[in-house]
């Protein structure tokens, strides 16, 4: 067998390309004649436009179109979702606004300075309604949203959770919150959107999912698929927030449409608090209890997160509790509110990020009571397969995490009371939480293709969020294909390429990575007949079995000395190239198992006693989740995500102004993101774990566990280190004095 | 290159878009003449007028690092300036970091060190570090850490980006021309 | 979305003298722009309501750091950087360095400038503290010729200062200890917030105590984020002046910082909060002078 370049640290493929400037975003793409447009957003957050005047911007010299409710096309779809991910848009289709910063009209102009000169001058009037963010005062109207299609429902229950509540020696009650935040990524959304004709549309978007955007923006402008071509080679950061459809891109192709030229639509970081989602504020009840030995009898988790008024997210923040620990008993729910704000969307881990705060904070709470190391608490009650969907796991090696994550720490360290460890003027706190998401793998269809020169192209749609996409597929193609990476050339970002699902759920290694290990299997078998079979050749007559590919070379099994290039069993066969396009579907075997990722955070605080600064100052956490394709970025992953708990802990919250439903933090000074000095140098641990059930390469995907569990574990260490409990997100100094 | 094209016919806005200035900087080794509003940042300069799409913007407030090049050897937000404020100057932006194929030591520790995910704040994180070791205050990694708490990296691939860094510290230690000047 | 990007003006005088006549002609038509790092942000902000602008920062004469027996002298133009590599500001002023190392991130340093910050009046800016902290005077130039006045007395309200529409802040001087003056001195800056950089503070101290033997001589106690304006707390002071260190009476002198100050409720923290750290920043410096002395153990 050729060695295997799956699992190895391979540096990115783009990493040249990233590092020297010329790693080409969305707004980047050079295209002929083309107009800038600059979306207007509203400035109250609930009531109508009673006057637009968008006299003196038309006057700006430069300016193409000044689009508006008044005069703009209709979308008949705009309001009409119909797949997981798409939204309610608001694209001018009338004079309601509905939240902060809703797009009210769009200005196109033939540079960015005359379109936003112009946009400034659109002077808006409105009859302005009292609009309502507080979600507490709102609780009491809560409602069970409709379960998706293939996920979870929002309710379950399991035993008779008030029987063991009676019998049990100690119990948690607590409400745990958890703030909207905003996703951010670095870049911001952007779209080029270019009309040819009536009938074709060409987009480049900095999106998460080619063919989700292409699917939603055919039907709403009613657009045959295959005319409508989305283009995206990088995406700056999505975070979930780039899996949609939002209004700029549905405002881009309508500007394209109207003026006839190519328009260029990017938004502002301030856009960015407005109307392209946001991880929804929850409040979440959990009841945990337990008999005197540390056995869970009891778990109850209700959620309540926020919605908009005419659209439906519903962050699914217990799904968590359902499955993580053995526990006969427990219940669970999901409810929303209404709220004048936009709508609410997918973001890292969404709701084991919220949910996994609540449920592993009640855990630590629940083994002070019990006075019982936290880490023996989670390990009591080990599930040892699902609980929930009463299947074995896939693979699971949580336990190895625990142990080799707490050895690497020194967990064995922790005093057990709190406040009872400094360094200097420090409180030391040492917390732990358990981390899990699903593995999930979808549809996916990819093509190999090995050329006469003996190089290789592989495509598939898909995309590239940072996550390594392009390194990892062309990694698992040259194992495929029996080539070295240097000759496999992998490609992405295009709906011309192969049908692919949206980057998200971490499953993209997993359901794209079938699809391309298969493909390139299937050229390489294919090679291997024309070998056998076709004309001629040093392995002619004998059978596929004893032949083997290495390094784009067929060779004997019994006599290495008898071998054929790629090239040599193309050319005598005539043919310019071999090809294979694979339709893969989810493994079978999946539906008999439960498939989940796992790992352990251990996490060390200082605070100081007497201005409440929280330092964290030691990170390790230690992960099980399948086949690990690339080590490095793969480390990547996790350590993204375990600054995306540290942001979630610490800092990150997007404010409202109660009386007028506005976002006042909207920018990076005001909603804080971590920086580098919030962050400390991690250990990772990746414990070997085989998964021949999970998908066709045994990988879990890791993209988004890193960031489970750390606000907890943080929350954990914040209370280890002071005796206070904050069971609200962010962790701000003033919580903690 | 070009001036921008600027239209003129409308009387209200002419005499105020015809306030222009002529710009003259050294960009990444070339001399560069532009005609521009006194009011056009050396970002939109860079990106819009030169098609220099390599440094970015991130925010266009100063507040998250994209846009970091260098003006005449220091570290800069060129969103927060005027490019009409730094006629004469020399800019380097990441564009002009490599000779040809060769990189830069800092591009090359970054790659090693997957010190990127996404890549797009990766431009002004490296044009950052130049300008850091050229400070040379740098001298502990918590320096480091506080030395470049201007360029966000939402993907956080912190712990990375200072290991990256401090590899090319060792290798400056070790060899005179470890630091090249850019 | 950024505004007006047309009808902004920007001059750029050669000399400190032309800037002087043009302010003189037009009062508060023009408004100096020097790093450019509040200005900026407003404009990208959409939010600059000022469409005229002078351009200082490449005057010569506002810019240098010149050091004479009896002050330290800095030019208005001198940024954050240049105030963290002064070597007597250093020695002697430690809390201008420490503040400056604390303001926004290194674009900031780099790009900011001292005159700038003051001329901005921001409540919440890192330096302010340290300069009332050292008892700093602001020199403000315009064509009627310059006077020095105090930075105690600079700031008149929120956002509001005494510099006239035609003055230009040229320079800040900050007196140096009298060679062969009695005791010693002790400096606490501390900005409280999430992180060092790139944070807007929620509190910040700055204390200047000169100690002559157990004995207090001099006091200037300074808060940010504590009050509408950077706050000299005077009461405290006075109470500080001439007691001695070993018998301080901390929780009555914490009492009347306590009333000093009046902080509020905002995005960025509680007043509470504020009032609470303001309280314990006292107690921190009340410590340090014990070390100081030879009492106790140097906190941190």
């Amino acid at each position: 067998m050729t060695a295997s370049s799956v699992g190895k640290p391979l540096d990115r493929v783009d990493g040249r390309l990233k590092v020297t400037g010329t790693a080409t975003f969305s707004a980047e793409v050079a295209v002929a004649n083309v107009a800038h447009a600059v979306i207007v957003g509203a400035t109250i957050s609930k009531g109508k436009i009673t006057a637009l005047d968008v006299g003196e911007a038309q006057r700006v010299p430069g300016v193409v179109a000044v689009l508006t409710h008044l005069n703009a096309a209709k979308v008949p779809g705009a309001d009409k979702p119909t797949e997981m991910t798409d939204k309610v848009v608001q694209v001018l289709q009338n004079d309601a606004v509905l939240y902060d910063g809703q797009p009210i009209a769009l200005v196109v102009a033939d540079t960015l300075e005359h379109a936003s000169h112009a946009a400034s001058l659109v002077k808006a009037t409105y009859a302005a309604e009292a609009a309502i963010c507080e979600m507490d005062k709102e609780i009491g109207a809560g409602f069970a949203p409709k379960a998706a299609p293939g996920r979870p429902p929002p309710d379950s229950n399991r035993g008779d959770i008030d029987a063991a509540l009676a019998t049990a020696f100690a119990r948690v009650d607590a409400t745990y919150t958890t703030p909207c935040e905003n996703h951010n990524p670095l870049e911001m959304h952007a779209t080029i959107a270019v009309f040819q004709g009536e009938d074709h549309l060409t987009l480049y978007d900095a999106t998460q999912g080619i063919f989700g955007l292409r699917k939603r923006i055919s039907k709403a402008f009613d657009l045959k698929p295959e005319n409508v071509r989305v283009i995206s080679h990088f995406v700056g950061g999505g975070f979930g927030s780039k899996g949609s459809a939002w209004s700029h891109v549905f405002l881009a192709a309508m500007a394209s449409r109207a003026t006839g030229r190519a328009v260029k639509l990017s938004i502002t970081r301030q856009q960015m608090f407005a109307f392209v989602g946001y991880r929804p504020q929850t409040i979440q009840q959990v009841t945990a209890a337990a008999s005197k030995d540390g056995t869970l009898v009891a778990l109850r988790h209700e959620v309540t997160s926020a919605t908009s008024r005419f659209d439906t997210f519903a962050e699914p923040s217990a799904n968590v509790t359902r499955m993580l620990y053995a526990c006969p008993n427990v219940k669970t729910s999901h409810r929303l509110v209404r709220l004048d704000v936009a709508t609410p969307t997918f973001t890292r881990a969404p709701g084991e990020a919220s949910g996994s705060f609540a449920l592993e904070s009640a855990l630590d709470e629940l083994s002070y009571s019990l006075k019982m190391d936290p880490l023996a608490l989670r390990l009591k009650n080990y599930a040892e397969t699902d609980p929930d969907e009463k299947k074995p796991f896939s693979s699971k090696t949580l336990r190895d995490c625990y142990t080799q994550g707490a050895a690497k720490f020194g967990w064995s360290k922790r005093k057990p009371e709190p406040r009872s460890m400094r360094d200097g003027n420090w409180l030391v706190g040492f917390g732990m939480a358990t981390a899990t998401y699903p593995s999930r793998q979808s549809a996916a269809s990819a093509l190999a293709r090995v050329k006469k020169d003996g190089s290789a192209q592989v495509l598939a749609g898909s995309q590239d969020i940072g996550t390594g996409t392009y390194t990892i597929m062309t990694q698992i193609a040259a194992d495929a294909l029996g080539m070295s990476v240097e000759r496999v050339h992998f490609d992405l970002g295009d709906t011309t390429f192969p049908e692919t699902p949206v980057s998200g759920g971490s499953q993209t290694a997993s359901s794209v990575g079938s699809a391309v290990k298969r493909a390139g299997m299937a050229v390489r078998t294919k090679l291997i007949d024309l070998a056998v079979k076709g004309k001629g050749g040093p392995l002619n007559g004998m059978s596929a079995e004893q032949v083997d590919a290495e390094a784009g070379v067929l060779v004997s099994k019994q006599d290495r000395t008898k071998s054929d290039s790629y090239e040599a069993v193309l050319a005598r066969n005539g043919l310019d190239q071999i090809e294979e396009k694979i339709d893969e579907k989810e493994k079978a075997e999946r539906k008999d198992h439960s498939t989940h990722a796992f790992g352990a955070h251990f996490i060390e605080v200082k605070v100081d006693p007497d201005f409440g600064e929280v330092r964290v100052s030691r990170v390790v956490s230690a992960f099980a989740a399948g086949k690990i394709l690339n080590r490095k970025t793969a480390r990547s992953q996790f350590i993204g995500g375990i600054v995306w708990g540290l942001g979630l802990a610490l800092h990150e919250h997007t404010e409202r102004d109660p009386r007028t439903s506005r976002v006042v933090t909207k920018d990076l000074a005001d909603y804080h993101v971590p920086v580098h000095a919030d962050v400390p140098d991690m250990d990772i641990v990746m414990v070997d774990e085989v998964d021949p059930y999970v998908n066709e390469i045994g990988a879990k995907g890791v993209g988004e566990i890193g960031i489970v569990g750390v606000g907890a574990a943080i929350a954990n260490a914040v209370y280890h280190a002071t005796g206070k409990r904050v069971r609200s997100l962010p962790i701000t100094l003033d919580k903690l004095l | 290159m070009v001036a921008p094209h600027v239209d003129v016919s409308n009387d209200e806005h002419a005499e105020l878009l015809a306030c222009r200035s002529l710009v003259t900087l050294r960009i990444n080794g070339r001399e560069t003449k532009l005609t521009i509003a006194p009011w056009t940042t050396l970002l939109d300069l860079l990106r819009e007028h030169l098609d220099l799409t390599g440094t970015k913007k991130g925010c266009d407030n100063g507040q998250c690092g994209a846009c970091t090049v260098l003006v005449d050897g220091t570290r800069i937000n060129a969103c927060l300036t005027l490019a009409v404020t730094k006629d004469g100057s020399e800019v380097t932006t990441i564009e002009g970091l490599s000779a040809g194929d060769q990189l830069h030591p800092v591009q090359k520790a970054f790659i090693e060190r997957d010190a990127f995910q996404c890549g797009y704040c990766t431009p002004g994180q490296i044009c950052s570090i130049v300008g850091l070791l050229r400070e040379g205050r740098a001298k502990t990694t918590r320096d480091v850490r506080e030395l470049m708490s201007g360029n966000i990296c939402r993907c956080g691939a912190y712990a990375n980006i200072v290991a990256a860094i401090e590899d090319v510290l060792t290798e400056a230690s070790h060899t005179p021309d470890g630091e090249r000047e850019p | 979305m950024r505004a007006h990007v047309a009808s902004y003006d920007l001059v750029q005088p050669g000399s400190l003298r032309e800037v002087l006549t043009l302010l003189a002609r037009e009062p508060g038509v023009y408004r100096p722009l020097a790093g450019g790092t509040d200005v900026m942000v407003v404009y990208a902000g959409g939010k600059l309501a000022h469409t005229k602008f002078v351009d200082v920062h490449g005057l010569r004469e506002l810019r240098g750091i010149v050091v004479t027996d009896d002050a330290v002298t800095l030019g208005a133009l001198t940024t954050y950087t240049d105030v963290q590599a002064e070597p007597t500001l250093g020695r002697e002023f430690p809390m201008m360095g420490q503040a400056a190392s604390e303001t926004g991130g290194w674009a900031i340093q780099n790009r900011g400038t001292l005159g700038g910050n003051i001329a901005n009046a921001s409540p919440a800016a890192d330096s302010p503290p340290a300069l009332l902290a050292y008892d700093a005077s602001v020199e403000l130039t315009s064509t009627r010729g310059a006077r020095w006045v105090s930075y105690a007395t600079y700031h008149t309200g929120y956002k509001t200062t005494v510099r006239a529409e035609d003055e230009l802040v040229t320079r800040v001087r900050i007196p140096r200890i009298a060679p062969g003056a009695q005791g010693s001195r002790v400096h606490m800056f501390r900005k409280v917030g999430p992180r060092k950089a790139q944070a807007i503070s929620k509190v910040s101290f700055a204390a200047c105590v000169d100690v002559d033997g157990t004995r207090i001589t001099s006091a200037r106690v300074a808060l940010g984020g504590v009050a509408p304006v950077v706050l000299r707390v005077v009461a405290t002071e006075g109470a500080l002046v001439g007691a001695d260190v070993t018998t301080l009476d901390v929780a009555a002198i914490g009492a009347t910082l306590s009333r000093e100050v009046t902080p509020i409720d905002d995005i960025r923290s509680t007043a509470r909060y504020r009032r609470r750290v303001a309280e314990n920043l006292f107690v921190e410096l009340t410590r340090k002078l014990k070390a100081h002395v030879g009492l106790g153990s140097q906190a941190r």
